[in-house]
């Protein structure tokens, strides 16, 4: 059930409608079976392996409250990681791991026949998985008390809102809410309904419609100048931020109605002025969930300069691994790794080169985008080999006589949509959205809802596709 | 909450005023149009009462001369070939639609294995949106794309979607006017061109998809109960390597095969079967015709139709 379709929107009706008018105490065991339904329209198989890791966390949670021995509570720690990472293991990576041996061996004269499982990959496991984890290890290290009731952890587990594709919760953040009894407030309510709405204007209209020329060109690569690249290079740049922090806002507005309020998971991420800057905007819930259970780990920043670059590399190696089973995810993540490195090295021995200033600022704004955008050559590429391709021809193959503009209408539509984002993200990144637009202009916000609907059926790409973050 | 289903009744009322206003400008501007891939082609060859109709994809608008095989046959053509239109779902919703409006006598299906072969992409069916509110075949053709389509028609933006850009360039006389739906192609495809465009045909096979086939026989069936005479004709397409012509070869005994089931004459103008149109300055690119091979091309069909006696009488 793509949060983009009339299931969707059906689905939310039926589940909110009741929500409110069932005694609070129901409330819990209606939104776990709306959840569980929810995921068995994708795969009513799957749910099985949901179930099996919950029971295994629920268990090894409960023992980790009363056993004190050090070695004994490590050990059930690891059983829970082992159960948890190796379905993600045999479900994502198997194949990955075994074709690259495979190739491995062949290059050194050796070729061998790798198995392949060839696995359906479960809708969001990438997800469920890291919030699992974060949850037997907040109750190891006695963060956050084992849960008592099953289905409380289910619930935690499953919330359908961001079941598919985050944010990614955490058990201290998102269980007590459960808890609230969330009473019927209209501020509320409309702007959560605002949010959907404008998670759904930003995939139905910006980024499915500019996914028709990126898919379209990044097809077929190799037969395509640098000039007609780097515009789909930079429309994908704008196709998935709108389209996963789409499913984030249509995510936080579904759970902003029923009172319950999502980890923030995007803060207008193209305004970075920095490397470090862009991972505190982009996917926050997973940049956090890899301070937390990674990075801090492994020592975090207090073991000297070095070493701290040494783990700021390794998360952004393992977050590029978590993205996809290629070797493009992989590189991707040394991308960032390395620049976020080069920035370190820069304002530790070169500080004088980042002076503060407006126009250092804006500049800087600059050049972390670019960073940003030539590094989705790699997410976007079907292959390494691709994305080299992509590089060369930007960099020696512009050729702006041989542009392919495709149809030029879906060029406009796809113009206008980044227009209309750019003109909202500015508006809000220098506060001007809640310090005039909101309070004052309730004509003006309610226009522009109805603009928002009748766009959505003049120009979106109504059947469009999957959200690119379910591959994930 | 009763303050917001005010609020959401309120917000539901003015979508329904500027839906409602939005989608009468459209539907002006899809009307005037006769652009074949954003126009009213069908509403325009009704209009015309066009005894003679052509009906396929890109390869039919831009290959059927219609006022030069007009004049040869002496009866109006209307040239239905819409871009990517090449299944035949195309054939059974043009026709049911015209069928309800007139009765024309001949009936020509630019045919080619994709008529059959291949899934029919049931999303290009998105074309018939505009007649999903007044034509029954529209309708139950659009809603093969999905089940919610009898909620999505509740607007009248939704039928034009994705069009407003196409037919406000249409309405400023931006676009090229076709001359009874054809479309003329310029230029003249290179010969590294053709070897490339030649070399990248494909050549796997795909299946037959019997729901297709369920259309193709629904077309010809509701045109042969109006007493409409049928053609399949394959216009010429680019081939040079020898396993592309014999490929090409066995694809035109296989469509002849699934006419000859329905009764249809199947007349084939491949290369493979007349040499001749091997020939790279005809063609603009490897599947389509330029005008001097399209003009060429619509003689030769215009005295292939009458050779069979199909040269069509004006009937209402």
């Amino acid at each position: 059930m793509r949060f983009n379709s009339l299931d969707y929107l059906f689905f939310f009706l039926a589940v909110v409608g009741p929500f409110f008018a069932i005694p609070a105490r129901l409330r819990k065991t209606w939104l776990l079976v709306a959840s569980l339904a929810f995921y068995m329209y994708w795969s009513p198989v799957f749910i099985l392996l949901i179930l099996y890791s919950t029971t295994i966390d629920y268990f090894v949670a409960r023992r980790l409250a009363v056993v004190d021995d050090a070695r004994a509570r490590r050990g059930l720690l690891a059983f829970s990681y082992v159960t948890n990472f190796g379905a993600l293991f045999v479900f994502k990576y198997f194949d990955f791991f075994m074709d690259s041996w495979a190739s491995v061996m062949q290059a050194a004269g050796f070729p061998v026949d790798a198995p392949a499982l060839r696995l359906i990959l479960p809708v969001g496991i990438s997800f469920y998985t890291f919030e699992a984890i974060s949850y037997t290890t907040d109750v190891y290290y006695r963060k956050y008390p084992a849960e008592r009731d099953y289905a409380r952890l289910l619930l935690f587990i499953v919330y359908f809102p961001k079941l598919i594709a985050g944010p990614i919760e955490r058990a201290w953040h998102l269980i007590p809410q459960f808890e609230r009894t969330a009473v019927f407030e209209y501020d509320r309510v409309r702007e959560g309904i605002a949010r959907i709405l404008w998670g759904l204007f930003k995939k139905v209209v910006i980024a499915d419609r500019l996914a028709v020329y990126v898919d379209t060109i990044y097809a077929h690569p190799d037969q395509h100048v640098g000039s007609t690249l780097l515009l789909a290079t930079l429309f994908f740049t704008f196709q998935i931020y709108c389209d996963f922090s789409a499913y984030s806002d249509i995510a936080s507005g579904t759970a902003q109605v029923m009172g319950i309020e999502l980890l923030r998971n995007f803060r207008r991420p193209y305004f970075a002025s920095s490397i470090a800057d862009f991972w505190s905007r982009w996917h926050i819930s997973l940049s956090t969930w890899f301070r937390d259970y990674v990075y801090i780990p492994l020592g975090g920043n207090r073991s000297g300069f070095w070493k701290t670059n040494q783990n700021i590399f390794t998360v952004f190696l393992v977050s590029g691994i978590w993205h996809g089973a290629n070797w493009t995810f992989v590189l991707w993540g040394i991308w960032h790794g390395v620049f976020l490195l080069a920035q370190n090295i820069l304002d530790r021995y070169a500080p004088l080169l980042v002076r503060p200033g407006r126009l250092s600022h804006v500049l800087r704004v600059a050049l972390t985008f670019v960073i940003v955008t030539l590094s989705w050559v790699l997410f976007r590429a079907a292959s390494v080999s691709d994305a080299m391709h992509v590089y060369r021809a930007i960099f020696t193959n512009f050729d702006a006589a041989r542009f392919f503009p495709g149809n030029g209408a879906q060029l406009a539509y796809g113009a206008f949509g980044i227009a209309v984002l750019l003109a909202v993200e500015t508006c809000t990144e220098l506060g001007l959205y809640s310090k005039f637009f909101l309070p004052r202009l309730k004509p003006a916000r309610w226009l522009a809802y109805a603009s928002a609907v009748l766009l959505l059926l003049l120009i979106g790409v109504v059947d469009g596709g999957q959200f690119i973050y379910f591959q994930f | 909450m009763r303050k917001l289903l005010l609020s959401l009744l309120a917000m539901t009322a003015l979508l329904f005023v500027l839906d409602r206003a939005i989608g009468a400008g459209l539907e002006r501007l899809f009307r005037a149009s006769e652009n074949p891939t954003d126009g009213d082609v069908l509403g325009h060859a009704w209009k015309l009462r066009a005894p003679v109709i052509v009906c396929g994809a890109s390869r039919a608008s831009h290959h059927y001369v219609s006022d030069s095989l007009g004049a040869e046959l002496g009866a109006p053509v209307f040239n239905l070939g819409r871009d990517g239109s090449w299944g035949a779902a195309y054939q059974y919703g043009s026709a049911g639609i015209l069928l309800n409006h007139y009765t024309p006598s001949l009936w020509i299906m630019d045919v080619d294995p994709f008529l059959v072969r291949t899934h029919e992409i049931l999303d290009r069916l998105s074309c018939f949106l505009p007649w999903a509110h007044s034509e029954p075949v529209a309708r139950e053709l659009v809603g093969l794309r999905s089940r919610w389509e009898p909620i999505r028609l509740l607007s009248r933006i939704y039928p034009y979607n994705s069009m407003v850009l196409r037919l406000a360039a249409a309405h400023r006389g931006q676009d090229a006017a076709p001359r009874f739906g054809f479309l003329p192609l310029t230029g003249t495809m290179t010969l590294a061109e053709a070897d490339r465009e030649a070399a990248s045909a494909p050549v796997a096979r795909a299946d037959v998809d019997t729901l297709k086939l369920r259309f193709l026989a629904r077309a010809i069936g509701a045109l042969r109960e109006r007493g409409v005479a049928v053609v399949a004709v394959r216009s010429p397409r680019y081939v040079s390597a020898q396993s592309a012509v014999a490929r090409e070869r066995l694809d035109g005994q296989e469509l002849e095969r699934v006419f000859a089931r329905h009764g249809v004459r199947f007349l084939d103008f491949s290369a493979s079967a007349q040499p001749h149109w091997r020939e790279p300055s005809l063609y603009r690119d490897a599947s389509h015709l330029n005008e001097t091979g399209a003009l060429r091309f619509t003689h030769e069909l215009a005295d292939s139709l009458r050779a069979l006696n199909l040269v069509p009488a004006v009937r209402d």
